[in-house]
């Protein structure tokens, strides 16, 4: 059966698109087909994870959200990122549903606002006409209408902080509303961790305040910084011991959302 | 004169039946008992009355009140595809989410200035 997955954080700049990317190219490498929406209308930007430039989208979420075509002609197959030479023809797939980079259109989302339902029957739609074994939606910072419809609807609910007394507090906010719209699954993922900080102390604190298992502590790392957003970092560095804290995530995500 | 009141009309009737619906903050603020049931409709996308009945652990006439109210305030579809009870359909009725309400003139002059910076008008 197919699940939806949630990946938020409640301030930007915690990684959130970068795991997300590292999320989907890991399951779809176990065979899986991955769905990844990013719904980000407002500040978009996980194409260029996935090494897509604004001149090769033709198609956006936004095109679907102005009834100009149906949601899956705004995904693109990217399935290319995780053939590898030893796996030249892996089961596995990846569509990606970017948001416009556009000035002109995001200010438009802005300014006419969207249909919400719309955006709801799309995430169904996509699951269906895609046949996804996961739907993956990178959602926008903090709590609008788009990221309270994603929660809402989402079987596993991934939620990005880092070790920062305002995400601390933010992160509250956001599980306190999962759990308000009944989100089956929660997890936490601490991010950009200092490699001298005190990890089963940070754990144990985390899991105390949310109530919440925490699935992974990513240190910060220099490589994935150098990286910076040009490719998806656990099919660049596999051995990475991040590339282990990635599978490990994933195994979790599959297996709660199971 | 008549025709231009009429579209007038239509236009605020239109604008009204389009901010109708449920916005996520509604949904959030519901008491507890609409909140679930609401919760678990989004995810079921439809339900019959009876559905509904079961899902929510109540009686008939306490889950009827709370679909009757739910589909008075705009927040829940009636799909009928017939007189019978188990031909009437419920589903979530989102509201359109709205854009900012900036002056028009602050829109106008950034999608000028906009428009020409992406046909490169505007770079010098």
């Amino acid at each position: 059966m197919s699940k939806i997955i949630s990946v938020h954080s409640y301030r930007g700049g915690t990684g959130k698109s970068n795991i997300t990317a590292n999320l989907a190219a890991t399951i779809a490498q176990q065979g899986k087909r991955v769905g990844v929406i990013d719904t980000d209308i407002q500040s978009p930007g996980i194409h260029l994870i996935f090494g897509m430039d604004d001149a090769q989208m033709d198609r956006a979420l936004n095109d679907y959200l102005w009834g100009h075509c149906p949601i899956e002609e705004a995904a693109y197959d990217v399935s290319a990122v995780i053939r590898t030479e030893k796996e030249p023809s892996l089961d596995g797939a990846i569509y990606l549903i970017p948001s416009s980079l556009k000035a002109g259109e995001i200010t438009r989302v802005l300014r006419d606002g969207y249909d919400v339902g719309l955006l709801n029957n799309g995430f169904r739609a996509l699951v269906q006409r895609l046949n996804l074994d996961y739907l993956l939606i990178d959602t926008h910072p903090g709590l609008n209408e788009e990221t309270l419809l994603s929660l809402a609807i989402s079987d596993t609910l991934v939620v990005i902080m880092r070790p920062d007394h305002q995400d601390y507090q933010g992160t509250a906010v956001t599980i306190d509303v999962a759990r308000k719209l009944d989100v089956p699954r929660l997890l936490v993922v601490l991010n950009k961790v200092l490699p001298t900080s005190d990890k089963d102390d940070l754990r144990q604190q985390v899991e105390s305040t949310y109530d919440a298992p925490v699935a992974a502590i990513m240190p910060l790392d220099e490589e994935m910084i150098r990286l910076g957003s040009r490719g998806i970092f656990c099919l660049r560095h596999p051995e990475h011991p991040l590339s282990a804290t990635i599978r490990a995530i994933a195994a979790q995500v599959c297996q709660e959302a199971s | 004169m008549s025709g231009g009141l009429f579209d007038r009309l239509q236009h605020e009737l239109n604008a009204r039946e389009k901010a109708r619906g449920l916005s996520m903050a509604d949904l959030l603020s519901l008491p507890d008992a609409e909140r679930k049931l609401m919760n678990w409709l989004l995810d079921r996308q439809e339900a019959s009355f009876s559905e509904l009945v079961t899902q929510a652990g109540e009686s008939k006439q306490r889950v009827r009140a709370m679909v009757d109210a739910l589909v008075m305030q705009g927040f829940l579809r009636k799909i009928e595809r017939g007189t019978e009870e188990e031909n009437v359909g419920y589903q979530v009725r989102f509201a359109r989410k709205r854009g900012a309400s900036l002056p028009l003139n602050i829109w106008s002059a950034l999608d000028e200035k906009i428009g020409k910076s992406e046909t490169g008008q505007g770079e010098s």
